[in-house]
């Protein structure tokens, strides 16, 4: 918000080449490195959580629309997980399409690799995908089936794209697959093609996954300070505009700290400076258009980027206002991991609520050191919360909104607590400026049911227990009176 | 009679087949106080576990061995045997219920002399199945067989005799379970229900938060399943486990869906009990009777296609046809013996584009499958009856039964309503041109 105090406002943190060591230091736990190094701490057997690499790698790049997405693997990998995500394409929907090879027993004593072959070839010449990814999984990494070489005879067979993502789901945890991912691009893709013309405002954006249709929410305000998004990576992408990602003039790496990882590459190959940003959150926003201003050093494009920004700021303060009354004095617990960690409370701030409690999993100590500006010191910081902590810190903190992953939703109503997911499966667009607006309308809506006073009421039959009505039940703004 | 089709595609495209694991895990959510634990690298555990939420809203107990690379090629025994020391300890479960995966199986660990080695703790029982093989159904009944070897009482004459075992199959719902277990208790019956999701996974709100499900076949109940004076199974892949307790007087079904195969239900269970069909059942038949009738102007001559796991594809497709549907087509995942015997021309072992393609030559009208047939059901522009695993784009999916005559109603009245709902019953006018103003 405008005018009120941001203590955890920081200039956009520009990145370097040089900075990748840092870049990669916290994701780099992954195949091989995970075993040797102490900081990569193993997951624990019996009390392990999150996904593994493949699934890490799958968020990353299903989301390119006109690429067949092939699973390599036992029927599990793909059939538990299809379907789950909620990026959005404004064209092709192939990328909904759920390929795998369902390997079977036979697969494991000959070998994946004819199959892979097939499923390959079949794939292409069916369904005329601009590209096809294949990922690799933890059955045909374990016995050595060669993906690569499957995937450039195919290719060459095919006449098209065949990209070998090579994540493994013991390789790593999600994160180090969401780095491979991106490194998979880099190897395979990026660079292969240019694009028809160049300007001097192309960028790319890392890490946006068009979640419920936010691109739609960044775009038209990149439109209106003429930045062009040459590559998304990879929300609503097309495989072509992957090709040229080399020729941005600056990379945005949105919420993700494994994709840092990328930009940093982009910028030691081919020059691209980078920045890191977030779009959740009225100060992120604005503090994510002006660091394109500042990464593409141009004065021109600062000016009119602090035009857009007091103009747009001002439009959603006024909007916010009665939400932010409405919200005074509502408390919440966040609970999400990463980069997503400081940017979300910021944008919970916004409408008004106030963050007793956040997650701090997967977050770096930069992540950290911003949380604690936004929160003051005494934050109570979540290291790792299973149900049961959560629902204790809600009940402790006197929270009313338990604000996290889907797979938490049903904690939440089990301590009849109100829930707001934040998280890649849910079906709300929260970026950009309008995105704060919307996230405050449906924290709005969600506290005004009554249910969770209602079901805390023992049944009149139980003993000792006057009957009473409810008190003042809430209505959502636009339907008073 | 049906003839048996497998696909012959070298690729699966949107898969209807579910792993055999995610199959057992669903079996050992309906035992009191058990913990799965699937032998595994954490991601299976972290993808079964987000969908089994999405179907059941629900918390799910689900953990796993959490297998690296490293671990995975030098032996993964010590992290089995850490994961159920840990799981043990934290989630204080009555039973611990191992699973193995495609992982396990691949790098040829030797599970059951690992789980020897263990001399404390609470008991832990071994479902030995993989993602690289069968399906829902197999590692479902696998996992049943798995609790009745270890935990049931060997059978040695004493009989409880106004006691029934009852084998609820992997496509019951937690009320479709309710259902088989009221029927069997109308005629006086005691049960034991194996397994019993009807009370843990039905979706209702306990007083304070647990990390095991409430509700659940007990440990004591396992114990005396093979004291019954009957076994009946509703599930053709539980023939098995019928007969580990009952021997060749095990009554196996594959389903008891629609008039005839409700009939047949209630016909076992009088002659099980020596009783008279009570005047409640008996009146819920009547009101069957009365739907089919009131449906057939709706059903009849409709043609409808299936995409569903074998018991429910042959139940549905019954209750369907007794209604005056003609099944078009029929997909499901898994083989099973029963399936030539459906009132259809063909039955194919495929996947969801099989389904896609399918129904549209077959013209059909209605497709009967989980929320993953939406997106064909929206490109062929025919309704979708939700039904199976995973329902995750409606809420209730724990009250989507078929079962006796009650569910069959239920069912019955669903699908007459989707063509009801869909069917755009005025007229079209012609097109021929009219002289004057319109
Ligand atoms: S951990 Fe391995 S086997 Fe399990 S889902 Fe991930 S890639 Fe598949």
């Amino acid at each position: 918000m405008t005018g009120q105090g941001s203590p955890g406002r920081t200039t956009v943190r520009v990145g370097s080449a040089a900075g990748r060591a840092d870049a990669g230091g916290a994701e780099s736990c992954s195949s091989g490195e995970s075993a040797r190094r102490p900081s990569c701490p193993l997951p624990t057997p019996g009390a392990a959580s999150g996904g593994c690499a493949y699934d890490g790698s799958a968020i990353t790049l299903v989301p390119v629309a006109d690429v067949a997405h092939l699973v390599h693997g036992p029927i599990g990998c793909v059939g538990n997980s299809w379907e789950t995500r909620g990026s959005l394409s404004s064209g092709p929907t192939l990328y909904r399409r759920a390929f795998t090879t369902a390997m079977g027993e036979h697969d494991v004593i000959f070998g994946g690799e004819a199959r892979l072959r097939e499923a390959v070839l079949d794939v292409g010449r069916r369904f005329r995908p601009a590209a096809v990814f294949v990922y690799l999984t933890c059955v045909p990494a374990l016995i050595g089936d060669d993906v690569e070489a499957i995937c450039r005879d195919a290719a060459a067979e095919l006449g098209i794209p065949v990209v070998p993502v090579l994540a493994a789901g013991f390789a790593g945890t999600k994160n180090a697959g969401n780095r491979l991912g991106g490194a998979a691009l880099l190897t395979h893709v990026i660079g292969t093609a240019e694009p028809s013309y160049t300007t001097a405002y192309d960028v790319n954006l890392i890490g946006e996954y068009n979640i419920a249709g936010e691109l739609w929410q960044i775009q038209p305000l990149l439109d209106r300070l003429g930045i062009r998004v040459l590559s998304r990576i990879s929300g609503d992408a097309r495989y072509a505009e992957l090709t040229w990602a080399h020729r941005a003039k600056a990379s945005m790496v949105v919420c993700s700290r494994a994709l840092l990882s990328l930009a940093a590459d982009l910028q030691s190959q081919y020059g691209v400076p980078w920045f890191e940003g977030s779009f959740y959150g009225v100060r992120a926003t604005s503090e994510a258009l002006r660091g394109f201003a500042q990464v593409l050093g141009d004065p021109e494009l600062a000016d009119r980027t602090e035009a857009v920004v007091a103009e747009q700021e001002a439009r959603v303060a006024a909007r916010l206002t009665p939400y932010r009354q409405r919200l005074a004095g509502v408390r919440a617990v966040l609970y999400t991991g990463g980069v997503k960690s400081w940017s979300m409370v910021a944008a919970l701030q916004d409408t008004g609520v106030e963050v007793v409690a956040t997650g701090t999993t997967k977050s770096s100590p930069d992540d950290v050191t911003r949380i604690r500006g936004l929160l003051g010191a005494d934050a109570q910081l979540i290291e790792e919360g299973n149900p049961r902590d959560l629902l204790r810190i809600v009940r402790e903190s006197g929270a009313t909104l338990l604000a996290a992953g889907g797979r938490n939703r049903y904690t939440a109503m089990k301590g009849r607590v109100a829930f707001l997911d934040v998280n890649q499966e849910r079906h709300q667009a929260y970026a950009g400026y309008d995105g704060v607006v919307a996230l405050a309308a449906e924290i709005d809506r969600i506290l005004s049911s009554p249910v969770f006073d209602r079901v805390r009421r023992p049944p009149p039959w139980a003993a000792g227990t006057p009957s009473r009505t409810l008190d003042n039940p809430r209505v959502p703004l636009g339907l008073e009176g | 009679m049906a003839t048996i089709v497998a696909s012959s595609k070298p690729v699966t495209v949107d898969p209807l087949r579910h792993s055999a694991p995610l199959g057992a895990v669903l079996a050992f959510l309906g035992v009191a106080r058990c913990m799965p634990l699937l032998h595994s690298s954490q991601g299976c555990a972290a993808l079964a576990k987000v969908l089994l939420t999405r179907h059941f809203r629900e918390t799910i107990p689900l953990q796993t061995s959490a297998l690296s690379e490293i671990t995975t090629i030098l032996g993964s025994g010590d992290s089995l045997l850490a994961g159920i020391d840990t799981v043990a300890d934290r989630q204080q479960p009555e039973l611990i219920a191992v699973i193995t995966t495609g992982l396990v199986d691949a790098a040829g660990e030797d599970v059951r002399r690992t789980l020897r080695l263990r001399t404390a703790g609470p008991p832990v029982v071994l479902a030995a199945v993989s993602d690289l093989g069968g399906g829902l159904e197999q590692g479902y009944c696998a996992a049943v067989e798995a609790l009745i070897a270890e935990l049931a009482l060997p059978r040695n004459g004493v009989s409880i005799d106004d006691q029934v075992t009852l084998l609820p199959g992997p496509v019951l719902t937690p009320l479709d379970v309710e259902e088989l277990a009221r029927t069997a208790q109308a005629f006086g019956l005691r049960t034991v229900v194996l397994p019993d999701s009807s009370r843990s996974l039905d979706g209702h709100l306990d007083a304070d938060w647990d990390p095991l499900l409430s509700g659940g076949t007990p440990l004591s109940a396992i114990a005396a399943a093979g004291r019954s004076a009957a076994v009946l199974a509703l599930g053709s892949g539980l023939a098995t486990a019928g007969r580990m307790l009952a021997g060749p007087e095990a009554w196996t079904v594959p389903h008891a869906v629609g008039l005839d195969a409700s009939d047949a239900l209630v016909a076992h269970l009088a002659a099980v009990a020596g009783r008279e069909v009570p005047e409640a059942l008996r009146h819920w038949r009547s009101r069957l009777t009365d739907g089919l009738l009131d449906a057939s102007g709706v059903l009849a001559g409709r043609r409808v296609a299936l995409a569903l796991e074998p018991d429910l594809l042959s139940g549905v497709a019954a209750l369907l046809t007794e209604a005056g549907c003609h099944v078009v087509t029929a997909i499901t995942p898994t083989a099973s013996d029963h399936l030539g015997a459906m009132p259809c021309d063909e039955v194919v072992i495929g996947d969801f584009e099989d389904a896609e393609d399918r129904t549209r030559d077959g013209g059909a009208e209605l497709l009967v499958a989980s929320s993953h047939g939406a997106a064909a059901a929206r490109r062929l522009g025919i309704p979708l009856l939700r039904l199976g695993f995973p329902v995750v784009d409606r809420l209730g999916a724990q009250h989507l039964t078929s079962v006796g005559y009650r569910g069959s109603l239920r069912l019955l009245f669903a699908a007459a309503n989707e063509l009801l709902a869909a069917r755009d019953l005025a007229p079209t006018p012609p097109t021929t041109s009219r002289e004057g103003p319109c």
